[in-house]
């Protein structure tokens, strides 16, 4: 590596540091406020013929003076630049500023302005900074087990489902509408026609379920006797049903008090829950991944939205919306559909500036959803990676653009989330289509972006910072 | 939440209920998803069943418990208001036994 070499790594450096593209011929030309001999001449005595790097805080500053930057503070230059001794050091510290400009602030000008502020309390600056960097596991492994939630049956989850239940309360329905048909059987076609074509449709359907056969409209065939036997049969069938659904959803409203009085939420547990299988796969989804030995010490403390009942389905939602805002990260089963729920909670995550970990199964590789064919999850996580129109949201207090973090398996879910939990995630930031991406070494997941667009990123930042949200509905 | 009724019995009340004046050739507006249109509010509460016989309104109201008073006083109040309502309110026990105040002719 020639010197020249040397001074060429040396110049692209501040400019990335800054937030410019920089370019081959003259990398700090955007930004250069001085004349280019100056520059140069500020460069020989950082640049040793030695190939070693001397960046005192005097020469930081000059530099930084000469690019039209404002002074930085001591604390700021120790911080990032202290250290720097070698160009690779020096393009290490440009790069950990980077990580965290892109971190805290989504722009690298603003995070300079911020962060290098000499009149920013020392604390204020330590706090920051802080929120950047790996966090001891004693404030989790200290606290109890988790242990306040009952769990349910995992054959009996579904009965607090709202479709399941809605099941149920249709076969009542049903049985309700055969005894009273059985009272009046004199009176039968008077009966089967005031409940109308509809009602009577549905009764064949409801009933076709329980494997009785009841006319779809008009009482041809329908048979006093086999009426009879069929109430015998599905009533109390019915009964055992509602005795297991009453069980659960006893459990799940204890649960829902226990969940509201937590002092503490880690994690939310987005998922949609429609089919009996969905709560069953759910289960087993977050029992796996809180047992998992790259989390279980840290005991966390999760919503599992499969545990918690309410009847009222507004009251239910004000309970999720809590728990979703209490929470610090969401983990979001994306399954193989998407659905407004879930969609939602990943979205209003992001909005509130915390982390969403998206896990789409590897393993098998294809779904099959009735009335839609297979859906390959593979082209599944490609599209959360790279192609969901939600895969980015600004936090609506900061304005920075949040991504998610896309796993592919239990375990990789398991030990992303310590990670995030932990701030132990890895960075690099990465330039492409005329973006900066701040990228997440192992999954590829890009969770913060700046835009190299001028008007773009001006206007975005003008209006963000300078106008109130709509006041009217 | 002391003294009221389980969610279940109270709904099994009253589809039995909207399926007796169903029978009895009332047009039947219930809270029973999916099978019956929701009745409109009355004074700002949802009565559980609103039936209509020609020219005459039945509004039916199945107890919960306690905090069902500020709703029975506003259903009540249409009764008082209009000559062809009638409100009736009946405990899950009533419908029960059959006990069909103010439904009961065929």
């Amino acid at each position: 590596m020639t010197v020249d070499s040397i001074r060429d790594r040396f110049l692209i450096a501040p400019a990335k540091f800054l937030g410019e593209n920089p370019t081959k011929l003259n990398p700090l030309a955007n930004v250069r406020v001085c004349e280019e001999w100056f520059l140069m001449e500020l460069l020989d005595p950082i640049l040793a013929p030695d190939k070693s790097v001397a960046l005192s805080y005097e020469r930081f500053n000059q530099l930084m003076l000469a690019c039209g930057r404002s002074i930085a503070s001591e604390r700021f230059y120790s911080y990032f630049f202290k250290n720097v001794a070698t160009i690779e050091t020096f393009e290490d510290a440009v790069e950990n500023f980077r990580v965290k400009a892109m971190w805290l602030f989504g722009n690298f000008k603003f995070a300079y302005k911020k962060l290098a502020a000499r009149d920013l309390a020392a604390a204020r600056f330590d706090a920051l900074v802080g929120k950047t960097e790996a966090r001891s596991d004693v404030e989790f492994t200290k606290r109890d087990a988790f242990q306040d939630i009952e769990s349910i049956p995992e054959q009996d989850l579904s009965f607090l489902g709202y479709v399941s239940g809605d099941r149920l309360n249709d076969l009542d329905f049903a049985v309700a509408t055969l005894k009273l048909l059985l009272e009046h059987w004199s009176e039968c076609d008077t009966f089967l026609d005031r409940l109308g074509s509809a009602k009577q449709q549905k009764l064949s359907d409801v009933l076709a379920i329980e494997q009785f056969r009841f006319p779809s409209h008009s009482s041809a065939g329908v048979d006093e006797k086999q009426v009879s036997e069929a109430l015998s049969r599905i009533e109390p069938e019915l009964r055992e049903r509602r005795a297991r659904q009453k069980k659960a959803q006893d459990i799940g409203r204890k649960n829902t008090q226990r969940y509201l009085t937590l002092p503490d939420l880690d994690v939310y547990v987005a998922t949609s829950m429609r089919s009996d299988e969905d709560y069953a796969a759910q289960s087993k989804f977050v029992r796996h991944v809180f047992e998992n030995p790259a989390v279980r010490d840290l005991k966390l403390r999760y919503f599992d939205p499969t545990a918690s009942y309410d009847d009222d389905r507004i009251k239910k939602g004000l309970i999720e919306c809590l728990m979703l805002r209490r929470a610090r990260v969401t983990l979001y089963n994306a399954g193989a559909e998407d659905t407004m729920g879930k969609d939602s909670e990943l979205a209003a995550t992001l909005a509130q500036g915390k982390p969403v970990i998206v896990y789409i199964q590897s393993e098998p590789r294809f779904v099959e959803i009735p009335g839609r064919g297979k859906i390959d999850m593979d082209r599944r996580a490609g599209t959360f990676s790279a192609k969901h129109p939600l895969g980015l949201q600004i936090s609506t207090k900061t304005g920075v653009a949040h991504g998610i973090i896309v796993v592919r398996t239990i375990e990789q879910c398991a030990r992303m989330l310590r990670k995030v939990l932990l701030h132990e995630l890895e960075f690099s930031v990465e330039h492409e289509g005329g973006n900066f991406k701040l990228e997440e070494k192992e999954t590829k997941s890009v969770l913060r972006v700046v835009t190299d667009d001028p008007l773009l990123s001006h206007s975005f930042w003008a209006y963000f910072r300078h106008t109130e949200p709509e006041p009217d509905i | 939440m002391e003294g009221s009724v389980p969610r279940v019995e109270h709904d099994e009340a009253v589809r039995m209920y909207a399926l007796h004046l169903l029978s009895i050739g009332y047009e039947v507006h219930a809270r029973i998803d999916g099978w019956f249109q929701a009745p409109d509010y009355i004074y700002g509460y949802r009565p559980d069943i609103v039936a209509r016989r020609g020219n005459e309104w039945l509004v039916v109201e199945i107890m919960k418990g306690d905090t069902d008073w500020p709703k029975i006083s506003a259903l009540e109040r249409i009764e008082r208001e209009r000559a062809d309502y009638k409100v009736v309110i009946a405990s899950p026990q009533d419908v029960k036994m059959r006990r069909w105040a103010g439904a009961n002719d065929r």
